[in-house]
């Protein structure tokens, strides 16, 4: 709902200015979205998956190339240009979805367990380009269910059978000598016993 | 042992609770069997043939009656050749019998006396089943005339066959039309079956659609695509058909490519609209096999008269696209731009491919609240 798949049944949504609801093509325009799922045309090649995002994206001309360069010099993909994106090492999978997410300068960006099933090395890595990002202002949005990646937000909503039981900084949500599993564990059992006591 | 017992009850558990391999297990098998049963039969039980009547009808009661009893053909009257000939053209009817004004005269003064015959042959197979049963019609009657008038022996009555459109009986000229239309729905059926279920299963299309892309675009760009592979197709086979086998095209070219590409925009349509229901891509292409390039092949009327169908079937047959494709085509091939059925069919594959559209729209836009 948020990436504007999914229209809202009831509420008002807004992404900069743009209205989700009525707008939700201009809407959309300012998002980035990487799916869990390795989800980018795994038959065309690199290049060609570059291309095809910046085209769909609505960036043309010269600004289009110099993106598309960008990406490839940031993320180092160029010696894999002419490779199917199918036949990429793990690291460089995420690489590739990762530039293809961003090459719109989104201000917001989701990314949907984006280190899910990928070395810590990896992951390391990624982290450092997300790092980067909200240095240059792009807020970016992360599910995950590793709890020191959690960490490394600015804010954690925990969410609980669909709802987000508590939000806050990382050292909001946790007491002096807890970890950040700790803290997830104690607020999930608090919600639920709450939850009883309220049905009773 | 134990282990493949438990799988085989695990395998029919999943065919319990899944009611698309019930569907092709069971239903589809039935529909099959149903269309072949009662669909493909060459033997034509009744082709329209029109009965023009020239002159005296009192002195030929006899031959009149003996086509009036036939049940191999359905006789509609004509009171001149003209209004038989038009109907000819049209389509309406398959074959015409003209019996001349001075037909009973010259019988009766002992001569030979032609009856003349013309078949629609851009459908071989018909023309032929048709003179036949003519000529089986003319030789009872002939019968009984000379048995009530006496016999001489240069009395008789003589046939004139014409063939209109396919004076050869070629079945080819009739058969690779036929192919064409038959190869499009392929393309543009089956293929475009697969690759929105492609793009569901391997999640791209959410990845398509939280891009400034809508989903008129995406859907635009499908049929783009697999218009412009089909109409190379459509080329190759016209240039294979005419330069190749020699068959003649007598139609215009820009009659040809107006309706094909209308139907090109039917079926691709529908094979989208399979490809967003199924999300699968083996299932989305059974699926086209089955309701979409199957019965093209069977009950399009491209191979297999639509006429010699039972009428449920034949109603059924307006759902193809191919139905109202193949009179087109098959015309511009053989007979030329007849543009009564050019105009009809053409505005039928118009308005259907934009049904098609509008389901598929909407398809598309609730499948993603699931």
């Amino acid at each position: 709902m948020l990436c504007g798949l999914i229209k809202p049944t009831s509420g008002k949504g807004f992404i900069l200015d743009a209205d989700m609801i009525k707008d939700p093509e201009k809407a959309r325009a300012h998002i980035g979205y990487m799916a869990q799922k390795f989800s980018l045309f795994s038959t065309l090649s690199v290049r060609q998956n570059l291309n095809f995002f910046a085209g769909v994206y609505g960036l043309k001309g010269s600004y289009k190339q110099q993106r598309i360069d960008q990406m490839i010099e940031v993320f180092e993909l160029a010696k894999h240009l002419n490779q199917a994106a199918g036949d990429l090492p793990l690291g460089f999978k995420q690489r590739l979805a990762l530039s293809c997410a961003i090459m719109h300068n989104p201000a917001i960006l989701f990314l949907d367990e984006p280190t899910s099933g990928v070395d810590p090395l990896t992951r390391r890595e990624f982290w450092n380009h997300i790092n980067s990002m909200v240095d240059t202002g792009v807020t970016v949005m992360v599910t995950t269910h590793f709890m020191d990646e959690a960490e490394y937000c600015d804010r954690i909503a925990l969410i609980y059978e669909g709802n987000a039981i508590k939000i806050g900084a990382p050292d909001e949500l946790k007491t002096a000598n807890e970890t950040m599993e700790d803290a997830f564990i104690r607020l999930i059992e608090h919600y639920a016993q709450e939850k009883v006591h309220e049905d009773h | 042992m134990r282990i493949i017992k438990a799988l085989i009850k695990k395998e029919f558990w999943q065919i319990v609770r899944d009611p698309s391999s019930i569907m092709i297990a069971v239903i589809l098998p039935f529909i099959l069997i149903s269309i072949f049963a009662t669909a493909i039969n060459l033997d034509n039980n009744s082709i329209k043939t029109g009965l023009v009547i020239e002159g005296n009808r009192q002195q030929i009661n006899d031959i009149i009656a003996s086509f009036d009893g036939t049940k191999y053909l359905d006789i509609i009257r004509y009171n001149s050749r003209k209004e038989a000939q038009r109907d000819l053209i049209n389509g309406h009817i398959r074959a015409m019998v003209v019996i001349p004004n001075n037909f009973a005269q010259s019988f009766m003064a002992g001569q030979s006396s032609p009856i003349q015959v013309i078949t629609d042959a851009s459908d071989p197979n018909i023309a032929l089943f048709a003179s036949a049963y003519i000529q089986g019609i003319v030789a009872t009657a002939q019968k009984i005339l000379l048995e009530i008038y006496g016999y001489n022996k240069n009395t008789g009555i003589s046939i004139e066959q014409i063939s209109w459109y396919n004076p050869e009986l070629k079945s080819r000229y009739f058969i690779l039309p036929n192919s064409i239309a038959i190869i499009m729905t392929l393309i543009g059926m089956l293929l475009t079956a697969l690759v929105i279920a492609r793009e569901w299963e391997r999640g791209t299309m959410e990845a398509l659609l939280t891009t400034k892309a809508s989903k008129f675009q995406i859907l635009i760009a499908k049929y783009f695509s697999y218009y412009v592979l089909a109409m190379i197709s459509v080329a190759f086979c016209t240039f294979l058909s005419v330069i190749v086998f020699a068959v003649p095209f007598n139609g215009s070219l820009a009659v040809y490519f107006v309706s094909s590409s209308l139907f090109l925009f039917v079926s691709i349509g529908i094979g989208l609209t399979i490809s967003t229901l199924t999300r699968n891509q083996f299932l989305a292409a059974v699926t086209a096999a089955m309701f979409g390039f199957l019965p093209a092949v069977v009950l399009s009327g491209g191979l297999f008269e639509i006429s010699s169908m039972p009428k449920i079937i034949r109603i059924f047959t307006n759902v193809i696209p191919a139905t109202h494709f193949v009179p087109v085509i098959k015309n511009l091939f053989i007979a030329g731009n007849i543009w009564p059925i050019i105009f009809s069919e053409s505005l039928y594959l118009l308005i259907y491919g934009l049904l098609v559209f509008a389901l598929l729209y909407h398809l598309t836009e609730e499948r993603l609240e699931r």
